[in-house]
């Protein structure tokens, strides 16, 4: 991918985030070049270390996109996610890493917008962060 | 990677109906073709029409293509497809991946250019992706041809009676000593001529003399074991003497609590609870007339102090206005926040309600009651007349009035779900899987719920419940076999060091600890021969295949077979 556009990678689950992202695909709205669509089951299902995976393979941004609090098929598939980030966030504060570049979004699956805008958003951010230093 | 030397991938490309035909050129067919492991790339119109799917898909069983990369739309509308027809190819339903250039690609990046190296770089990434596939088996097992109903009121009579009916052997289980429950309490159906008591009576004698019926009464459920087509319900009697009972599916019936509202002033004899105003509903014939002997002119119905979100006590005055109104020419009113008669047909009773002569008050303050001469008197300010600017204090002077009880989730619920592995909510009902799809269904496989354990509803809405429940049974037992997919969660024993992690996590109650015998990489000196090692097993049957348990994993022993951690990492390009 080229250097103007960041490179997010996107852990979607399939209940929710990977059906917003459909979505926004068929309502045609613009999003990001950087942006890699990952489908997971459950945001559960991501473990820390795929988030430190990513950002080990040269993702500028790792964004979680889960079911609202509360409305998880799997209960706690969402807090999990964010407590796992939470750890992730401590290790990237040790080794330098900004913490913004790993974030979660709680969105229930007819929010194409909402997906659009916070990717875009995401990137608009990342930008200003600049690229990864561990490219 | 091993299985990566001998895959063979074919791709099928769609072009959506044109939709993709700027970004799937002939250099696009090119690359695609040159990626590593491709060994076939066909181009179809329009892949979402599942007759040319299987076309495509038969033309496959002739290749060495062991594994299908579909370029085109979003997956969701290519698995049920692939899942049907992909065995007809002699390749395994779970051997395909979708790189969705529409929705990711196309349709979402205006510069062309732009897209097509994205195009490239999703396409070849899922190629990637595809090295990692494993087949996923399908199991099937014998289910048993019996059921289990817990809870011996209305849903519970009626639930078993219907899976009885269904050539279903049903055991239910109730700790009172009969089978009856609340629904007596009520005189008359609102949809339809019959009174409750008499076609309750018949009811329970249905059910009593079934041959497909064994009643436990009396008893207590105090441990559940197994899964899915072969649970096991342990049960102890009065005598403290335990028994075991089979069922492949469990229907839980147990219902709610009622708490009586005579606090202060609602203590009095004119203030009277709903079940004691059906009581004097129940014969037809006879005068309402109160301890003195005069008669009963005027009833009000004060609704919404107590179960606001509950729509039985609004269906029950509606109709029980309408007989005091129609056969004892009573004056009516009902005072209330809000008329809830979302049930089939109730609006068209209100309606004829209303023009019988029932006034219905609204009030946004709670009424104010006082004692007037032996008579309850009641100051309200109405508001429905609030939007043309006019309001109304009114005082109604009645012979009865009738106040709700407050309905709340059974105390004994908690303990019914640590027993069962569902989870319960703060509000202390039972959960469903689905609020709005599979309201039956609790989110552990085979337990199944109606009525007012998962919520309080007017009794012709419950036995609709009971009977969706029923027939919910029946469609998982009438098969007798039981298919699954193995597209689950599973622990690699050796790993495993029976930390408890994942039976904690697992949403599903799918996770068991149990004793193993050999491979004792914890051995140690004391432990007996048959005992020394514990492992976590998933429960196939049980597993939704979520993933929530592989994330919290520390050893990393569990590996989700349609999701593995190598398909993540490939993707992220590792």
């Amino acid at each position: 991918m080229e250097s103007s556009s960041p490179r997010i990678v996107a852990f979607c689950c399939d209940r929710s985030g990977y059906v917003a992202a459909d979505m926004a695909g068929q309502l045609g709205m613009a999003l990001p070049v950087g942006l890699e669509i990952i489908r997971v089951p459950c945001a559960g299902r991501i473990d820390a270390l795929h988030m430190l995976q990513a950002l080990e393979n040269g993702a500028d941004g790792v964004l979680i996109v889960a079911c609202h609090e509360e409305n998880c098929q799997s209960l706690t598939g969402n807090l999990r996610a964010k407590a796992r980030m939470g750890y992730v966030h401590g290790i990237m504060e040790k080794i330098g890493l900004e913490k913004e570049r790993l974030e979660i979004c709680n969105l229930a699956s007819n929010d194409g917008a909402k997906f659009a805008e916070t990717v875009r958003k995401k990137s608009e951010d990342l930008e200003r962060l600049g690229p990864s230093p561990i490219k | 990677m091993r299985s990566s030397d001998v895959c063979h991938i074919a791709v099928f490309v769609d072009q959506c109906k044109g939709a993709l035909s700027h970004l799937l050129d002939e250099e696009m067919i090119q690359y695609i073709s040159g990626l590593p492991h491709v060994v076939s790339c066909s181009q179809d119109e329009d892949l979402s029409s599942s007759q040319r799917f299987e076309k495509l898909t038969r033309r496959l069983s002739r290749g060495r293509a062991d594994r299908v990369v579909i370029v085109g739309g979003s997956p969701r509308v290519y698995e049920g497809s692939f899942r049907r027809v992909g065995v007809t190819a002699s390749l395994n339903p779970y051997m395909f991946l979708v790189a969705n250039i529409r929705e990711q690609v196309a349709w979402v990046t205006p510069d062309a250019e732009k897209a097509k190296d994205k195009a490239k770089a999703v396409v070849a990434k899922t190629v990637q992706a595809a090295r990692s596939l494993t087949p996923i088996e399908q199991e099937k097992f014998e289910i048993l041809k019996e059921a289990v109903v817990i809870g011996g009121g209305v849903v519970g009579i009626r639930a078993a009676s219907a899976l009885a009916d269904a050539n279903i052997r049903v055991t239910l289980l109730t700790r009172a000593k009969d089978i009856g429950g609340k629904a007596i309490q009520l005189s008359h159906f609102y949809d339809r001529p019959d009174e409750v008591s008499s076609w309750f009576a018949k009811q329970v004698e249905g059910v009593k003399k079934h041959p497909n019926v064994k009643l436990e009464t009396s008893v207590e459920l105090k441990g559940f074991e197994g899964h899915l087509g072969n649970y096991r319900f342990h049960i102890e009697d009065l005598l403290g003497r335990r028994r075991v009972v089979k069922g492949a599916a469990v229907v839980l019936a147990t219902g709610y609590d009622v708490v009586p509202n005579t606090e202060g002033i609602f203590g009095h004899k004119r203030f009277i609870s709903p079940p004691q105003m059906e009581a004097m509903l129940q014969d037809v014939g006879k005068p309402l007339v109160d301890e003195k002997g005069k008669p009963i002119q005027t009833v009000t119905f004060i609704l919404d102090l107590v179960n606001q979100t509950i729509k039985i006590d609004s269906a029950n005055a509606v109709k029980n206005a309408m007989l005091l109104r129609k056969d004892h020419g009573c004056t009516v009113y009902v005072v209330c926040r809000d008329v809830k008669v979302s049930l089939d047909g109730m609006e068209k009773q209100y309606r004829k309600t209303r023009e019988m002569g029932v006034i219905f008050i609204k009030y946004d303050d709670p009424p104010k009651f006082s004692l007037v001469n032996g008579q309850i008197n009641l100051e309200v300010k109405e508001v429905s007349t609030q939007m043309r600017g006019e309001e109304y204090n009114l005082s109604i002077l009645s012979d009865l009035v009738v106040v709700s009880e407050e309905f709340v989730a059974s105390k004994d619920n908690p303990l019914l779900a640590d027993i069962l592995g569902i989870p319960l909510p703060k509000e202390g009902y039972l959960m469903e899987d689905n609020p709005q799809f599979t309201q039956i269904r609790a989110n552990r496989r085979g337990v199944f719920m109606a009525g007012g354990c998962r919520y309080p509803q007017p009794l012709e809405e419950t036995l609709v419940e009971a009977e969706a429940a029923a027939s919910g049974v029946t469609e998982l037992l009438s098969r007798g076999m039981y298919v699954y997919d193995l597209a689950v969660a599973e622990i690699d024993p050796a790993k495993c060091a029976a930390c408890l992690t994942c039976p904690r996590v697992c949403p599903h109650s799918a996770i068991v600890v149990e004793g193993y015998a050999e491979k004792n990489i914890y051995v140690t000196g004391g432990y007996e021969k048959e005992f020394k090692w514990r492992a976590a097993r998933v429960l196939p049957t049980q597993c939704y295949g979520c993933g929530v348990c592989v994330g919290s994993c520390p050893t990393k022993a569990i590996t989700l077979k349609h999701l593995t951690d190598t398909e993540i990492s490939l993707r992220l390009g590792g």
